[in-house]
């Protein structure tokens, strides 16, 4: 019983990390030097989290989410925010129409929000009740409309952008409401040898088709399997330390962190750590979680729940920076 | 489960082998810094109790440091916490090894941690944990051997400043080292002086003082031989110091002797001015220049200008005979004196006297009311100012001050005042404020230390200080 429940358990890890391996050759086909924005959003919709990604226009990112979606088999839509942008338009609305019978009755129609992937793209250029419409649907997982509650897709995953430039007119986020995402991503303008790829792809030949690598069900037995991964009581007390760092008036606090830091990470960057640790692991084939599976998250996870202060800003201390020292001086165990 | 207990004997493996690490660590650790502290206590060796030798100093740090070592070291939980660890990256087991020991702590398991614990186990079941976790030497095994060395040779080269609790303190003499002291004087004295009782007692407590001081008898036997040496001394009658000025002095007696060693040379030489009836002029006046024994003859109430030369040949063999009788007996006294002293030593009562004082308290015995006073003891020759102010006198003692001193056995302090006189063609002259000042000077050294009693202290002061205002008055 025992030797059948290894094998089992044996077959399912093969089976994620041989779909994971997939999926990004798959993607590379498409998608030019994004390889770690890739493994980290299909992280983020494993651990059933919600992912910023902040760059500049023109990098590929609604390419990368479209074909996220559809090697993955899920349902995507796209919202453009703009400032005249409704809650109703995101989330859907009751609709008069007519019956059968030709009665005339509300009919729910919703919004682009039903949908596996959501790419919500410029999403600071809404208003603030247009976002946490938003928001709310991505921590609840369901739309009230009417007074009706309506559940929404399952996987989901909200991949909402961020552009640093052009903040004129815009309504930031408050961090409150960035702390509910699970990865802060930065995309990154590609090299010279990936703008050649990119040329060569975009403007010789038609786009290939993808293959489908995974779909719903796999992704949430994918999800199952990440929460089951094995984690020792040091590499978590690890994870939790790295956390506790980044608080100024904490006992581990490293002297950059105490200099530069307002508020350190909430609770939710530790879930959020260990979460992508298990990730990791399981999709690198390990049955537990290693030292490294916590470092490799960290920036994604915490780079937007510390609050900097002025004189951080004064110095142009970047959020990156301080974490970078903090994983060099917080030892693996004490 | 099978996997599951060969996975923990490889574990109690690994973790005793990391306690035997971590004890030599500790061990080695201690070591250092014992003989690190033995250097630093070479300079207060004074101040360290009487058992701890300089020799045994790094043991005694080391059973001190020791202990204090291992209760220092993090708690077994961490100790087992980081032997785990460290096999986790020997082997590049990404956290399987440490995620596996957390799983066999608990009491049920999954089956995604079964796999861990399967995985743990193929991946450490061919490895020598000994040799892949070698002992690593810290850098205290590699300083503490020369360390030592050195400090050995600061030993035998005897380095070490000894700070001194107070002024006049000496080193504890032990009882066979005073006795071995003592019988070399004694046997020097005697020789000098020709004591020929007094010299075997010396031979034989010196041989005594030897085996003890070579270790060869034990406290207990040496008293015991003591008390018998001190039995079979057989002090002579004190009848045959009548004839003697009686009470003489030590000091007398040895003038005595010598003035008679210096007569007899030139009363026995072939060309002394000798005659059967009487004696010669130069005779006469060699003997009147000997006043102790011109004064011991006529004691004797024996006329000089009427005494032959046989008759006083007589009297001067009688006279040495009874001076040494007498040197011999009173050096005896003290013999026993001494021992007696000793043995009280022996028996534990604190009793310290100097061994001259025991002789002294023999001549003091001897002086009392019929006291002789030889020529050294007269005042000087210069009569006393009439017009010089009376003595002050002494000031009244504070009750409860202390006026005495414990004297000590051994060696004491010694001073001296040094004058230089210019050299001239007549006597060399020192002026007398330079030798005042020098006195004032020396004085106020003595009563700055302790080996003046409390209470005489200013006394002694007013005393010093009277001598130069008598001479700025004059």
């Amino acid at each position: 019983m025992i030797v059948e429940a290894l094998r089992e358990i044996r077959e399912r890890m093969e089976r994620a990390r041989s779909a994971f391996e997939e999926l990004k050759r798959e993607m590379g086909r498409v998608v030019v030097g994004h390889e770690e924005l890739v493994e980290h959003v299909f992280a983020a919709l494993v651990c059933g989290g919600h992912c910023l990604l902040e760059g500049v226009p023109g990098l590929g990112k609604t390419l990368m989410v479209r074909s996220l979606g559809e090697v993955l088999n899920l349902t995507f839509s796209r919202i453009q925010f703009t400032p005249d942008l409704m809650p109703a338009d995101i989330t859907g609305t009751n609709v008069l129409t007519d019956d059968p019978s030709g009665k005339r009755v509300f009919d729910f129609q919703g919004g682009p929000i039903f949908a596996h992937i959501v790419l919500a793209d410029e999403i600071n250029r809404a208003t603030p009740k247009t976002q946490s419409a938003l928001l709310e649907a991505m921590q609840e997982q369901t739309v009230t409309v009417g007074g009706k509650v309506h559940r929404l897709q399952s996987p989901f995953i909200v991949l909402a952008t961020q552009n640093p430039i052009e903040m004129e007119g815009t309504y930031p986020l408050p961090e409150a409401q960035i702390d509910r995402f699970f990865f802060k991503l930065l995309v990154r303008f590609p090299s010279r040898e990936e703008l050649g790829k990119i040329a060569d792809l975009t403007t010789s030949s038609p786009p290939p088709s993808l293959k489908k690598v995974l779909d719903a069900e796999g992704v949430l037995k994918i999800r199952e399997c990440v929460r089951e991964v094995p984690m020792a009581e040091a590499v978590k007390d690890y994870a939790v330390r790295l956390v506790l760092a980044t608080h100024p008036q904490g006992d581990g606090t490293v002297l950059t962190a105490k200099r530069f830091i307002l508020y350190g990470s909430s609770p939710r960057g530790l879930q959020s750590l260990i979460l992508a640790a298990k990730a990791r692991s399981l999709l690198s084939g390990r049955p537990n979680v290693s030292f490294e599976d916590i470092r490799a998250p960290l920036l994604s996870s915490l780079r937007h729940r510390i609050i900097l202060n002025l004189e951080a800003e004064a110095e142009g201390v970047t959020p990156e920076k301080i974490l970078q020292e903090v994983v060099e001086r917080v030892p693996e165990v004490l | 489960m099978e996997g599951e207990l060969f996975l923990r004997e490889r574990f109690s493996e690994l973790l005793s082998w990391e306690r035997i690490k971590r004890r030599e660590k500790i061990i080695a650790t201690a070591f250092f810094y014992s003989i690190l502290a033995s250097f630093a206590a070479l300079p207060a060796g004074a101040l360290l109790p009487s058992w701890v030798t300089p020799l045994s100093l790094p043991l005694v740090f080391f059973l001190i440091l020791a202990p204090g070592f291992f209760l220092l070291r993090p708690g077994r939980s961490k100790e087992s916490l980081q032997a785990v660890f460290l096999l986790d990256k020997a082997l590049h087991l990404e956290e399987r090894a440490i995620t596996a020991w957390d799983i066999l702590a608990r009491e049920q398991t999954r089956a995604p941690e079964l796999l861990v614990l399967k995985e743990a186990g193929e991946m450490i079941t061919a490895i020598d944990l000994r040799a892949l976790l070698k002992r690593r030497l810290t850098w205290h095994v590699f300083f503490a051997p020369p360390l030592l060395l050195v400090w050995l040779l600061l030993l035998w080269i005897d380095i070490g400043v000894h700070l001194e609790k107070g002024v006049g303190k000496t080193q504890p003499v032990s009882v066979a080292q005073k006795l071995r002291e003592f019988a070399l004087g004694l046997e020097e004295r005697a020789r000098s002086e020709g004591l020929r009782d007094s010299l075997k007692v010396a031979h034989t407590l010196k041989d005594v003082a030897e085996k003890s001081v070579r270790g060869e008898m034990s406290e207990k036997k040496l008293s015991k031989d003591l008390a018998g040496i001190v039995s079979k001394i057989e002090v002579p009658v004190e009848a045959a110091a009548s004839d003697l000025s009686s009470m003489a002095p030590r000091q007398g007696l040895l003038d005595l002797k010598t003035e008679l060693e210096v007569f007899k040379s030139v009363f026995d030489a072939p060309d002394a001015n000798r005659q059967e009836d009487r004696l010669g002029p130069e005779l006469l006046r060699r003997l009147s220049a000997l006043p102790r024994l011109s004064e011991e003859i006529e004691q004797r109430a024996l006329s000089v200008e009427k005494l032959g030369g046989k008759e006083l040949h007589r009297v001067l063999d009688k006279l040495e005979r009874d001076v040494g009788t007498e040197l011999d007996r009173r050096t005896l006294l003290e013999i026993k004196d001494f021992i007696e002293l000793l043995l009280k030593g022996i028996g534990g009562e604190e009793t310290q006297v100097a061994v001259h004082e025991a002789g002294q308290a023999e001549e003091d015995s001897l002086s009392g009311p019929q006291r002789v006073r030889g020529r050294g003891e007269l005042p000087g020759d210069q009569a006393g100012a009439k017009d010089q102010p009376p003595q002050a006198p002494s000031p009244p003692l504070k009750p409860g001050v202390a006026t005495h001193l414990k004297g000590l056995l051994g060696e004491g302090r010694s001073g001296s005042l040094t004058f230089r006189g210019k050299p001239a063609a007549q006597e060399s002259k020192i002026p007398q404020e330079e030798v005042l000042t020098s006195y004032r000077r020396r004085a106020e050294e003595d009563l700055a230390s302790e080996n003046i009693p409390e209470g005489l202290k200013d006394a002694i002061k007013r005393y010093f200080l009277s001598l130069g205002m008598s001479e700025e008055k004059k």
